[in-house]
């Protein structure tokens, strides 16, 4: 596993770019920033690059960001790989859900850019 | 324009590479891509044998990225292809910073929300305030000011300085006696001052601050204080988005400060009225204590006394002795006021009355009128004194008070004023016998002043058949009708 990657997955294109600036000052740490437009290409990614890292979208097309997580999580066996889960929603069904699949934590949309780099940065081991 | 780098534009995985790889393709040329410093990025140089090779600058904005290199014309087009999109992603990125900058304001904006509600503390909610204002908005310098409740003078409740230097002329600006802050609070409207050297108010004051934004601390239509920012560096300016920013920070932090003002009213008017309480009840105990060593053993009378105030501490008072000759002098009153003033008038009438040597009714009455005359104090006391010897006689006089009722009968008085009010007042005496089963009874007028639920006065009708039974039964009857004054008693009668 590489343990300074990062992989982002949001169908909005416009939302992986937000996260993505907001993560990139983690580069200047050697963290490599990826990217995935939805849930099939997320697990793609994942068994291939192996991030120690994933900020999850949850509604997404072809497969949601429950699904991915599960998949990661129980299916796969990567435990290990941290998975934020972010929803435009802030329903405790859904958050019932993303504990039930795995999910490390649970972030809504607008997320905060500081909470979103704190988190990245606890997690890679990284100094704030 | 935020920064784009020609590296990240043609990453190996960006949509980018793929049109730079097709126009490659389209061009069979040999082309290269180079960054700014010369680093091949894409490609190679181009051989000389390809022919008179140019340069086509990639730009963005103001910013040279880096050049096209080929012997092919046509690569001025790739050059302009590439710096159209090199300027789409620097608009893109400018457009996210903005986001992220929008979604920081929000997050803080809710974390300071949350933090005022939790706050009761003037001085905490400053720092909490000033703390997040200047995480939102640049500044060297910042304070908040708050007008004390009592005195409305402007106190600092939380400041900071990173200036490097002393910046004392600053502090003036940002203190209680900055113009600027007095403008704010006058006018209850924010304000920014990107030019304090040329601002009239302060013109020619050297000040060290280069701008200044500050806000007013508005809760409706109250402005408790103000916050202010302040900027020593050169080129600092504040815009109508911090104005905005450091208005909501203001009417959030009023809001909080009002509500910290109003619980610390709170707390301090429990605690005024809890030592209240322990006041009176300190009185109480007194007064029954004064009470009860006013009345003395008096051999061959019965004496029944009932004392039921209304509150913690009464306005009524009796007062029974036995008299050199085996008579008893009997004293009751009623002291107007309420609560603590009445309550210590009582004990100064019981202290006279202690040192009086007369036994006399009348005398009694006119030495009791001019010492609480000579008091100065304000209210009256309407008091009926009584002396009745073994044999029965008896005589009275009545300052203002309730008529003493002589077995169910009432006995009337001359008239005159309660005590008090002008000095030397005469009390006319009135004289009578009682028999061995006749009674005479003194009340207070809670007894005819009790009202019912429905509103209705106990009242004097019902009050002389009502004299006929024991104290206690004249004060049970008043108490349950509804009481609403102290209720005295004294029911005297002979013992042989």
């Amino acid at each position: 596993m590489n343990a300074m990657k990062i992989l982002i997955v949001d169908d909005e294109p416009h939302l992986r770019t937000l996260i993505q600036q907001a993560l990139e000052e983690l580069e200047d740490d050697g963290v490599e920033l990826l990217t995935a437009t939805n849930g099939e290409e997320a697990l793609e990614t994942i068994r291939a690059e192996q991030p120690k890292m994933v900020f999850l979208d949850v509604m997404m097309p072809k497969k949601n960001g429950f699904d991915v997580c599960h998949a990661v999580k129980r299916e796969l066996g990567m435990d290990h790989i941290y998975i934020v889960l972010l929803t435009a929603k802030g329903q405790e069904f859904d958050r019932q859900r993303g504990n039930e699949v795995g999910a490390d934590i649970y972030m809504t949309k607008p997320f905060d850019p500081d909470a979103l780099v704190a988190k990245a940065r606890s997690v890679l081991g990284l100094q704030n | 324009m935020p920064g784009v780098s020609l590296r990240a534009l043609i990453s190996q995985k960006s949509a980018s590479m793929q049109v730079v790889r097709a126009l490659c393709g389209w061009l069979a040329a040999e082309v290269c891509i180079v960054d700014p410093s010369g680093k091949v990025l894409v490609g190679e140089p181009p051989s000389e044998a390809s022919g008179r090779v140019a340069r086509y600058a990639i730009v963005a904005g103001e910013s040279e990225l880096g050049s096209v290199i080929c012997a092919d014309e046509r690569c001025a087009v790739f050059a302009k292809l590439l710096s159209h999109l090199a300027e789409r992603e620097s608009e893109q990125r400018a457009l996210a910073s903005e986001t992220l900058t929008l979604y920081r304001e929000i997050h803080l904006i809710e974390q300071l929300s949350e933090e005022l509600a939790a706050l009761l503390n003037i001085s905490a909610i400053s720092e909490s305030a000033l703390a997040q204002a200047k995480r939102l908005i640049p500044g060297t310098h910042g304070a908040v000011l708050v007008k004390e409740s009592t005195d409305g003078q402007l106190q600092v409740t939380a400041a900071f300085n990173d200036a490097a230097g002393d910046f004392d002329q600053a502090r003036l600006l940002l203190g209680p006696d900055s113009p600027f802050v007095a403008a704010v609070l006058e006018r209850s409207i924010a304000e920014i001052v990107n030019d304090c050297a040329l601002d009239p108010r302060i013109f020619g004051y050297k000040n060290g601050l280069n701008a200044m934004i500050l806000a007013p601390l508005r809760t409706g239509r109250n402005t408790v204080g103000v916050i202010a920012l302040a900027n020593a560096n050169g080129s600092a300016a504040y815009s109508a988005a911090n104005l905005k920013l450091l208005n909501t920070i203001g009417l959030q932090t009023g809001t909080a400060i009002r509500n910290a003002m109003l619980c610390a009213e709170m707390v301090d008017s429990a605690a005024a009225r809890a030592a209240y309480t322990a006041e009176l009840k300190a009185a109480s105990s007194v007064q029954q204590m004064l009470l009860q060593s006013a009345s003395r053993p008096t051999p061959g009378f019965h004496v029944d006394s009932i004392y039921l105030p209304a509150s913690e501490v009464g306005g009524d008072f009796f007062f029974v002795q036995p008299g050199p000759d085996g008579s008893l002098l009997a004293i009751i009153g009623d002291v107007s006021g309420k609560g603590l003033t009445a309550a210590m008038r009582v004990s100064m009438i019981l202290g006279v009355l202690r040192r009086e040597t007369s036994d006399d009714p009348a005398e009694i009455l006119f030495n009791l009128n001019n010492a609480l005359v000579a008091q100065g104090q304000l209210g009256f006391t309407t008091a009926c004194s009584v002396r009745i010897c073994p044999t029965g006689e008896f005589i009275f006089a009545n300052a203002g008070h309730i008529s003493p009722y002589l077995s169910g009968v009432e006995m009337i008085a001359n008239s005159a004023l309660p005590l008090g009010i002008i000095p030397d007042q005469i009390y006319q005496p009135v004289k009578g016998a009682m028999r061995a089963d006749d009674r005479i009874v003194l009340l207070s007028d809670g007894v005819p002043e009790a009202r019912s639920h429905s509103n209705e006065l106990f009242g004097f009708d019902r009050l002389a058949d009502l004299t006929r039974l024991s104290a206690q039964e004249i004060a049970d009857a008043a108490q349950s009708y509804g009481q609403e004054d102290d209720i005295t008693v004294l029911a005297l009668r002979l013992a042989g």
